[in-house]
């Protein structure tokens, strides 16, 4: 156990002011989360602990460390005193955070200090965070992200750190690993009762993990104190937003079944192979008008293969695809940063989706729309017309991408993990905008998602997939509540939320079975 | 270890199609040339019908041309290039004295060149944004931009004439006194060489320190000696591939600095024979030349493989990688055969 | 965003200086006769005349010429052939790359597998042995450099067009069913133009150094002519009498090549910038 405390830290660098006055005290055996969305500093209030800010950084504040002061400004040798031995530190990519050349049990080792390196014991490091001996003699690259990521943890208690800082360490995981690692480190934390700072942008994962919480905002601590009052009730405007953002997530639903019973998009028995790899077998599936769909399961499930195959960007091996709309199905994708053409304008990219849906759209859509209308439909003020994406917002750039994406005047919209990149609050506002365009257009959408806050929220309907196959599918509330399959039931289990103690939990209030009728018109309004 | 063996023989059937076709465009030359083949391997000789209908004969010059291709990649295999129109001797007997010194340049040249060149490469990319990367950065920029028979002239100019420290020309007597004679112009050589070496260490180098594993060393106060072995032996790949384009690049400088050096090796008998038309000549000594760089390449390629133990897992890890990854819509499937193929260079 | 205009503010001393050392070259090349009059002329019976002679500020050749209006003469020989190299091998670069890159399969595979074998050719010495047996001047030494240097630009164009079709805005066109003439010259080349155009700009210098090589070597242009290569080795001949005569020609080609790269470089850096 070590006492940490930071007095008025400010980080520069070059003009803009990345830690604007933090102040930060770790006395007792605790998680501690800071949360807040990307860009607020985060991240960086945990490098600066450790000495490993970018080079160029301007540092002031005062930091006193297991009772003594600590310079930020010292020297390379003097943070060795800090680094590993005082602080541990987990990184966010398991993909990256190992040398991609090196064993990985001389990885675990590589931080032991010179006088314990005889005595160490590789093999009870390796299974002490749940992972085979035989690990010692691999290298990363055969490695899964949660086995990597098993490998990171061990490595930084290799060192003997009492403290411990985990940034976003489990962000980049699947659901269920997810799950596997917050509770690895939250028994290592206590069995050597250590104190974790514990660094997010998701305020679920807090509710369920930690016992006091500090929000920050642009360098600035929002509000701080105990996880429960905060996530319950929270006095700030930016905690409420974020808190708000999560408990929509999580509990209201925007979704209804379809507007007609018609059929516009059939699929039946899809399959394809990629070499060895069979990435879809036999995937049946159908939406009608209006309706939104969600396709859920974790990376590699074949999830993405059915969004690029029902757009026409591969061939099914096997199976047909019949679509009984106007124009043709379009698709918005994940990455905000490339979806759009850097070199063009707004203006561009909707004019030339304009007359692509009006020349090349098949039974008779006229192009009807013009770009104002596009906009309207897409919630974008006017004056975002003559930029560049560069000069847009995340939010901004997803917004563009369904313009276009309607431009065409399409009767299907696939959305494929269209929201995750983007911070909780632009998700939702995105997703009531998607709501409103399904129920305003007659737009079938068919959402593609590894969340399953998010197909809680919008989709009426849900296709669960695993290992290239539809494992069950079915209403939405009946998933929710009686998932059939057991890797359905594993997939909402590990979903973090799930089990959060009730008296705990600020998303408890809304009871699943009837909350559809009742939360549909007043928040999508 | 099947798949080393698969690479290796992938990448020496690589080697050979190379060879062969560096052969073709060797033997064309021949061809290429302008004026009658037989009339240009008659030289200076006088030239009756008899002599040319005899040199026809003996070259099988009236066979077709891909025949006499054969022909000629059989004779080269036993090492027969026909004789040097000039002398008329041999061609392997006239060139191979001129190899020594040769060797001896590019040898010297090469061990200075990769010792300097890493080392002020890993120097450089260490105190990248200091004063001392600035001065190498700028050093090897006008050693990779200027031509090594200019940086040949300048220094034979205030050395050797000027000052007087070095020899003019020629190659000397015994150990000490060649080492004189070739200090110039494997100085010449080593500049550009290093030059060229020093920007491929250091941009290889530079991306592996800012990498998350690097921080994550720091992180735990791994010693400094290590982390910098780790991000040495994950940039050593694109350093040790370079190595083909390495000796191209002194090979390619010998022919210059030897002619401005006056030094009898292989590169001033190869300019000579070319301004001569010595075209036997020329062909023995460019094939031997490139049958050189085209086999370094292939084994350091080889040997590169061999160290990386994610490319030697490359081939059976191609499906897992492809399982993990065919959801993640920054690798779509289709452009992942391209990738692994295109990741490599 | 803030970042871009604060690099294009500071253009550093050394670029703004290398751009201005290119324009005074440029002019040299497209008026030599406005700079250097009568730079042919000779005066054999004044003979070589050191540095510094009355009249003659970098002295006299060993046919008596000017050396420093030789110099401002030889710039278009020198600087010509390099860029048709450049030029000719962008273009079939951008031809086979994208051909390469777009299409892929078979296609892909036999360009590729001909730029790897291409490209693990020593270059320089086959120019030599190609152009010294060859013949036929300078042009075919720009032909057979072309024919050298492409690979390379195919490399690159290939791999810059891999790189963008994968991104999703080229896939959202492809769904929309843009016709594939305009997704290359609509999408992909707007957004690989800046890598290729710095690309062939620094090949400029490669050549220069190429083509200097060869004619150093006395391959592809007559001795006397005006060209910097040739004038170092024909300067060669009276570094006694005159040094500035063979060293002036080296210096500008090191300092045109490195002026260059300069350039190139920063724009490279300043690309990677904006992206």
């Amino acid at each position: 156990m070590i006492d940490l405390s930071v007095t008025n830290l400010h980080v520069r660098i070059g003009a803009s002011e990345i830690l604007d006055g933090i102040d930060f005290v770790l006395d007792e055996p605790i998680c501690m989360a800071i949360v807040g969305l990307s860009g607020s500093g985060k991240t960086m209030f945990a490098r600066a602990l450790m000495g490993l800010l970018p080079v160029g950084s301007e540092v002031t504040g005062e930091y006193l460390l297991g009772g003594g002061v600590f310079d930020f400004n010292a020297k390379e040798a003097a943070w060795r005193e800090v680094r590993g031995k005082a602080i541990g530190l987990i990184m966010q990519d398991p993909f990256t955070a190992l040398d991609p050349l090196g064993k990985c049990g001389d990885q675990i080792l590589a931080g032991v200090p010179k006088d314990r390196k005889e005595a160490f014991d590789v093999k009870a490091a390796l299974s002490e965070v749940g992972l085979p001996a035989s690990v010692e003699g691999r290298f990363p690259f055969e490695l899964s992200g949660g086995q990597r990521q098993r490998v990171v943890i061990a490595a930084s208690l290799a060192t003997e750190p009492k403290l411990l800082i985990a940034d976003e360490a489990t962000t980049a995981l699947d659901v269920i690993t997810q799950q596997e690692i917050l509770d690895l480190i939250d028994g290592i934390r206590r069995g050597r009762g250590m104190p974790l700072i514990f660094i997010t942008h998701d305020i679920g994962l807090v509710c369920k993990w930690a016992d006091r919480i500090m929000v920050v905002e642009n360098g600035r601590v929002v509000e701080t104190g105990p996880a429960r009052e905060i996530t319950r009730n929270p006095k700030e405007a930016y905690t409420r937003t974020l808190a708000e953002a999560d408990r929509l997530l999580n509990g209201a639903v925007l979704s209804a079944p379809g507007t007609s019973e018609r059929i516009v998009l059939a699929a039946t028995g899809l399959t394809k192979q990629f070499g060895k790899f069979r990435a879809l077998d036999a995937v049946s599936l159908e939406v009608r008008v209006g309706e939104c769909i969600g396709v859920v399961g974790e990376s590699g499930s074949g999830k993405t293969t059915l969004a690029r195959l029902l757009v026409g960007l591969e061939h099914p091996d096997k199976g047909r695809i019949e679509y009984f709309g106007k124009g043709l199905p379009q698709i918005v994708f994940q990455d905000p940063y490339s979806s759009l053409n850097p070199a063009h304008t707004v203006r561009a990219i909707l004019t030339e989706a304009l007359l692509a849906g009006g020349s090349r759209g098949k039974g008779g859509t006229q192009a009807t729309l013009t770009i104002e209308e596009l906009l309207q439909l897409a919630e974008l003020p006017a004056e975002l017309l003559d930029r560049k994406p560069a000069r847009l917002s995340g939010g901004q750039r997803q917004r563009v991408a369904i313009a276009r994406a309607l431009a065409p005047g399409p009767e299907v919209l696939i959305l494929d993990e269209s929201v995750s990149a983007l911070d909780v609050v632009v998700q939702n506002q995105i997703l009531q905008t998607i709501s409103r365009l399904r129920r305003e257009r007659d737009l079938a959408i068919i959402l593609i998602t590894h969340d399953l806050s998010v197909v809680r929220m919008v989709a009426s309907r849900i296709y669960v997939m695993s290992e290239a196959h539809v494992v069950e599918f079915g209403e939405t509330a009946r998933i929710f509540a009686a998932p059939r399959d057991p890797y359905t039931a594993k997939l909402l289990a590990a979903a973090a939320y799930a089990d959060i103690p009730r008296e705990n939990n600020p998303l408890a209030e809304t009871p699943q079975d009837n909350t559809r009728t009742r939360n549909e018109g007043q928040i999508s309004e | 270890m099947t798949d080393v063996l698969k690479y290796i023989c992938k990448r020496l059937a690589e080697f050979i199609v190379s060879i062969l076709c560096l052969a073709f465009v060797i033997f064309s030359l021949l061809y290429l040339a302008p004026g009658d083949p037989a009339r240009s391997l008659v030289g200076t000789k006088q030239v009756t019908p008899e002599l040319l209908a005899t040199i026809r004969e003996t070259y099988g010059l009236d066979d077709p041309f891909f025949v006499q291709f054969g022909h000629w990649v059989q004779g080269a295999v036993h090492l027969d290039f026909g004789n040097s129109i000039r002398t008329g001797a041999p061609v392997t007997a006239y060139v191979a004295p001129h190899a020594a010194v040769t060797f001896e340049l590019v040898l010297i040249s090469l061990i200075c060149s990769v010792v300097l060149g890493i080392f002020f490469g890993v120097v450089s990319a260490k105190g990248r944004g200091k004063l001392r990367d600035d001065v190498i950065a700028n050093v090897s920029l006008v050693g990779t931009s200027a031509p090594s028979f200019a940086v040949g002239l300048f220094v034979l100019y205030v050395f050797a004439l000027k000052f007087g420290w070095f020899p003019i020309y020629g190659v000397g007597e015994g150990f000490v006194d060649r080492l004189w004679h070739l200090a110039l112009p494997a100085a010449c050589l080593t500049f550009a060489v290093s030059a060229l070496l020093i920007k491929i260490t250091r941009s290889a180098l530079i991306p592996e320190m800012e990498k998350d594993y690097t921080m994550f060393m720091r992180a735990r106060s791994v010693p400094t000696h290590e982390v910098q072995a780790a991000q040495i032996r994950n940039a050593s790949a694109p350093i040790l591939t370079s190595a083909g384009l390495v000796l191209a690049n002194l090979l390619g400088g010998t022919v210059l600095v030897e002619s401005v050096f006056s030094i009898p090796g292989l590169g001033n008998l190869l300019a000579s024979s070319v301004t001569f038309h010595d075209v036997p000549v020329v062909q023995f000594i460019a094939l031997t030349l490139a049958f050189i760089v085209c086999l370094a390449s292939a084994i350091v390629d080889i040997l590169a493989y061999i160290i990386d133990p994610t490319s030697r897992r490359r081939r059976m890890l191609r499906s897992r990688v492809a399982a993990e990854n065919w959801d993640d819509p920054a690798n779509p499937p289709a452009s992942l055969p391209n990738n692994t193929e295109g990741g490599v260079s | 965003m803030n970042r871009t205009i604060d690099t294009r503010a500071r253009m550093p001393r050394s670029v703004k200086i290398s751009i201005g050392v290119l324009i005074v070259i440029a002019a040299c090349m497209a008026f030599p006769n406005l700079f250097a009059p009568g730079a042919l002329n000779q005066d054999i019976a004044q003979g070589t005349l050191p540095a510094l002679s009355p009249g003659h500020l970098l002295g006299t050749d060993a046919l008596g010429r000017d050396v420093l209006k030789l110099l401002i003469a030889g710039a278009r020989s020198a600087m010509v052939g390099p860029i048709c190299i450049a030029v000719g091998s962008i273009l079939i670069g951008i031809l086979l790359g994208t051909i390469a890159g777009w299409y892929g399969g078979v296609a892909d595979w036999i360009i590729s597998r001909y730029a790897d074998i291409t490209l693990s050719m020593p270059t320089l010495l086959l120019a030599i042995v190609a152009a010294g047996i060859i013949g036929g001047g300078y042009w075919v030494s720009v032909l057979v450099m072309v024919i050298l240097y492409s690979p390379f630009d195919i490399r690159l164009v290939r791999s810059a067009v891999v790189a963008q079709k994968g991104k999703p805005y080229i896939e959202s066109a492809l769904v929309m069913r843009i016709s594939t003439g305009r997704i290359l010259s609509r999408h992909i080349f707007p957004n690989i133009s800046m890598v290729v155009f710095v690309n062939f700009f620094l090949n400029i210098a490669y050549g220069l150094v190429s083509m200097s090589s060869l004619s150093y070597l006395g391959l592809g242009v007559s001795p006397g002519d005006a060209d910097w290569g040739r004038q170092l080795s024909d300067g060669r001949g009276v570094l006694f009498d005159n040094p500035a005569a063979a060293l002036s020609a080296g210096i500008a080609i090191v300092v045109t090549a490195v002026c260059v790269n300069i350039v190139g470089n920063w724009m490279t850096e300043r690309s990677s910038l904006e992206s």
